[in-house]
């Protein structure tokens, strides 16, 4: 584990590249697919600046430097019983707190324990004139001046550099049990509808080549209760883990990989037999697909994002992004080629 | 000379009705929740749909007029106190709930629906709306998102922030902006964070789809007794710490204890320092188990009386008390100042004892009852404004425990927003250039800072006027010196 404040470093390089006008992207260990193709700038790299900076167990808060690899941050708060709530991604078991916030992805649990921004309590970053800026804090209810903190994630590395940044966290359950059902993708649908009315422990669900994994975690009483209710059998084929980090071998696949996100409570009908994983109670899918183009999803409520071995397309940004990136980033030199 | 101008393009592009400028008529709006601070507006808008508050909006920006938008003014950081020269643009009328989709579990509203109105429409599907703020009888959901607000099952539940899935929000550019959605995620920026908790300065929120969550089938009341203030909060952390979370967890004091239940006659223990109540709820057995381990701790941190309320009645009875704190502060003095700052739970103490050395110099009682589970004080400053420097002083004895929860390592507030009343404290949380930055986000809406202008934000030459310091990160200038 390391602990060195790096922040001189990368402030120094913000301003120099500020004052020259140089186009600047960021990266921690470059766990995540890139955004754009053929990225031709300079990179700050966030990995040496690292170290959880303060962990209290007893508030159930831990503010660590940006370059901390999640899996350092997972091992010291489960020794404790505790958890990052949204669990985000950590691809090849490299990804830094920094790209969670940066690119505000969340792990199986995100229906149930919210978002990585819902728990995300502060964020100190260096915007695009050089400032070392704090916003949001380290208690849980913090409503002073408008919520910047949650403004920083998902904003891809265009709003600036995060620096450090505090999250709230949970107990770890007492119990977690996994059910398998076998069941097609519309029975799946109705299972999972009939939690979505009545209080339970479930806390994951996944479908994927024709078996339903519901995973239930909470009190063990409660839980016991709740795998019993579900009729299926106890399973332990799916590692959740693998399903959050993407290392199972359904994306291993070197074809496209399109992340299709849909309205609650919606049955995606894969009605052209693309090979799909669902995740969230099904409002989000996985969908390879043999070409460049994006699977059918105008008739749904949802939008398809490319997530792998795809690039967004170049685009300008609306109005009101436009001004965002203009207010923290005013000579736009942070990630140019990306809109958030 | 502008708003006679503005005063004739309301009146011929809204119903004549809608549009209020008659001091008599215009009187009753002059103050929200935080009546110390009043000002007459000079014209009243009570829309009725979102092409009126386009229509105003749009009025307003071209004629450069201020507008402030209110539901219900409940508020209690004067965000809602009118401008002199602009248009209080009121949207309690338009109070239609316009869907409740159980496929997704949400309800999607208008802003002047009333919080509690949003559960009681979907009771009978088993689903309910987690976020309570006291108010909740009368505020409105519009005021609850531009406030952030709070309650007392954010514990658990989250804030209005992790509540709220979906918004419509009019600019005062004339763009409408659909904000999140059903699905779990959006792309671009979140728009949705900033606009929840932005006090009526970046949009006006037109429509809310808020996130509704299965009732919980069982839930557990406790009331723990202690004879001393500063163990009943060393007990909040140790329920956190063990891995429990509550629903809500409230702490009242002596004082608050006393007129709580002179107002309600709930069976409060008035011999108590301090109570601590404690809900549970979930499944059965898990409720069981859960209430067992925080009775033991209530114990183990020295409580000398253990309430527990399994049935809604007495559920209810329990909660009475606290819910009437307030109105019961009111009947103890005349006048009483309630603060919103928040702080790291193991600080409870003693800020605690702190503010108790202030009020001794201020020569003004508090009482606190507040939401201790997430370390939220509401210190109640009690005084009588009609007593020459009450007023004065009262505010001098808030800012100071504000100024002592920042340097608890907290914030100024927690759920009840900045306002006017806190605006100056704004400058001891914030540097320089941070203000600036939250000066720049809000031209990225408003360009003319239009929009409930002198709230929330301050400006630097207000900053430096006061003079007030600037507390980085819990270190403040000659730690050594002794401040109360």
């Amino acid at each position: 584990m390391t602990d060195l404040d790096d922040s001189g470093f990368l402030v120094g390089a913000i301003e120099s590249a500020v004052s020259n006008g140089e186009p600047i992207s960021f990266l921690g260990h470059g766990s995540k697919p890139r955004l754009v193709e053929n990225d031709e700038n300079a990179f700050l790299c966030t990995a040496d600046h690292s170290g959880i900076t303060e962990y209290r167990p007893d508030e159930l808060v831990i503010s660590a430097r940006s370059g901390t690899p999640l899996a350092e941050i997972e091992e010291v708060v489960h020794a404790q019983g505790q958890m990052l709530p949204s669990d985000p991604p950590m691809f090849n078991r490299k990804g830094t707190i920094g790209g969670a916030v940066a690119s505000g992805l969340s792990g199986p649990g995100r229906p149930w324990y919210g978002s990585t921004r819902d728990s995300l309590l502060g964020v100190e970053v260096v915007n695009g004139k050089g400032q070392r800026l704090n916003f949001g804090g380290k208690v849980i209810k913090n409503v002073a001046g408008f919520d910047i903190t949650r403004l920083y994630a998902g904003s891809k590395g265009t709003l600036g550099l995060i620096l450090s940044a505090t999250f709230k966290l949970l107990p770890l359950p007492e119990l977690v049990q996994t059910v398998e059902l076998e069941c097609s993708d519309v029975d799946a649908h109705q299972v999972l509808e009939s939690y979505s009315r009545r209080p339970s422990t479930l806390s994951g669900s996944c479908h994927f080549e024709g078996t339903l994994y519901l995973r239930f975690a909470g009190a063990s009483s409660a839980v016991k209760n709740d795998v019993e209710e579900s009729r299926g059998s106890i399973g332990t084929s799916l590692s959740w883990t693998e399903l959050r980090d993407q290392a199972l071998p359904f994306f291993g696949d070197p074809v496209p990989i399109w992340r299709v996100s849909l309205e609650r409570g919606i049955l995606f009908e894969n009605v052209d037999e693309f090979e799909v994983l669902s995740e969230w109670n099904g409002s989000l899918i996985w969908v390879k697909t043999p070409t460049e183009s994006p699977p059918p999803v105008s008739k749904y409520i949802g939008r398809a994002e490319p997530f792998r071995n795809l690039y967004l397309e170049a685009a300008r940004p609306a109005k009101y992004a436009a001004r965002i990136k203009q207010a923290f980033d005013p000579s736009g030199i942070f990630e140019p080629n990306v809109v958030a | 000379m502008k708003n006679t101008f503005a005063l004739e393009l309301l009146r011929s592009e809204l119903s004549r009705h809608v549009v209020l400028t008659d001091r008599h008529a215009v009187r009753p709006f002059e103050t929200d929740g935080l009546t110390a601070y009043k000002e007459t507006p000079w014209a009243v808008v009570l829309a009725e749909s979102v092409d009126q508050v386009q229509s105003v909006l749009r009025i307003c920006n071209e004629c450069r007029v201020p507008v402030v938008t209110r539901g219900a003014g409940t508020g209690l950081s004067g965000g809602a106190r009118p401008n002199a020269e602009g248009v209080l643009l009121v949207l309690t009328k338009m109070r239609e709930i316009l869907e409740v989709d159980l496929q997704s579990c949400t309800a999607t509203v208008e802003p002047g629906v009333t919080n509690l109105a949003i559960s009681e429409a979907v009771q009978k599907h088993g689903l309910f709306y987690a976020p309570d703020p006291s108010s909740q009888i009368a505020c409105s959901i519009g005021g609850n998102v531009a406030e952030n607000a709070g309650g007392v099952h954010c514990l658990k539940y989250g804030l209005t922030l992790h509540n709220v899935v979906g918004l419509k929000v009019q600019t005062i550019e004339g763009d409408e902006l659909v904000l999140g959605g059903k699905s779990y995620d959006s792309s671009g920026y979140d728009y949705m964070a900033l606009m929840v908790g932005s006090e009526g300065m970046l949009g006006v929120v037109t429509e809310v789809t808020v996130k509704l969550l299965p009732l919980p089938s069982h839930r557990i009341v406790m009331l723990g007794a202690f004879r001393d203030l500063e163990r009943a909060g060393e007990c909040v952390a140790g329920i956190i710490s063990t891995g429990l979370v509550p629903a809500g967890l409230e702490m009242m004091d002596k004082l608050a204890i006393t007129a709580a239940e002179e107002y309600a006659k709930v069976g409060y223990p008035t011999e108590a320092e301090a109570i601590l109540l404690c809900e549970i709820d979930g499944g059965e057995v898990e409720v069981e188990h859960h209430s067992t381990e925080v009775e033991k701790l209530m114990k183990s941190f020295g409580a000398f009386k253990i309430d527990v309320a399994k049935d809604p009645e007495e559920c209810e009875r329990l909660w009475r008390g606290r819910k009437s704190a307030f109105p019961a502060a009111g009947r103890i003095a005349p006048d009483y100042y309630c603060m919103d700052g928040t702080i790291p739970r193991r600080k409870i103490g003693s800020v605690l004892s702190s503010i108790a050395s202030m009020s001794r110099k201020y020569g003004l009682a508090v009482a606190n009852v507040f939401h201790a589970g997430d370390g939220n004080l509401h210190p109640l400053i009690l005084y009588d404004a009609a007593v020459k420097d009450q007023q004065s002083k009262a505010e001098e004895f808030g800012a100071e425990i504000l100024e002592c929860c920042i340097l608890a390592g907290g914030t100024i507030t927690g759920e009840h927003g900045v306002g006017v009343e806190k605006i100056d404290q704004m400058c001891a949380q914030f540097s320089d250039e941070e203000l600036e930055q939250f000066h720049l986000l809000r031209k990225v809406f408003d360009p003319y800072g239009l929009m409930n202008p002198g709230k929330a934000i301050p400006t630097l030459a207000r900053c430096s006027e006061i003079g007030g310091m600037h507390v980085h990160r819990g270190e403040l200038p000659h730690p050594e010196l002794e401040r109360f």
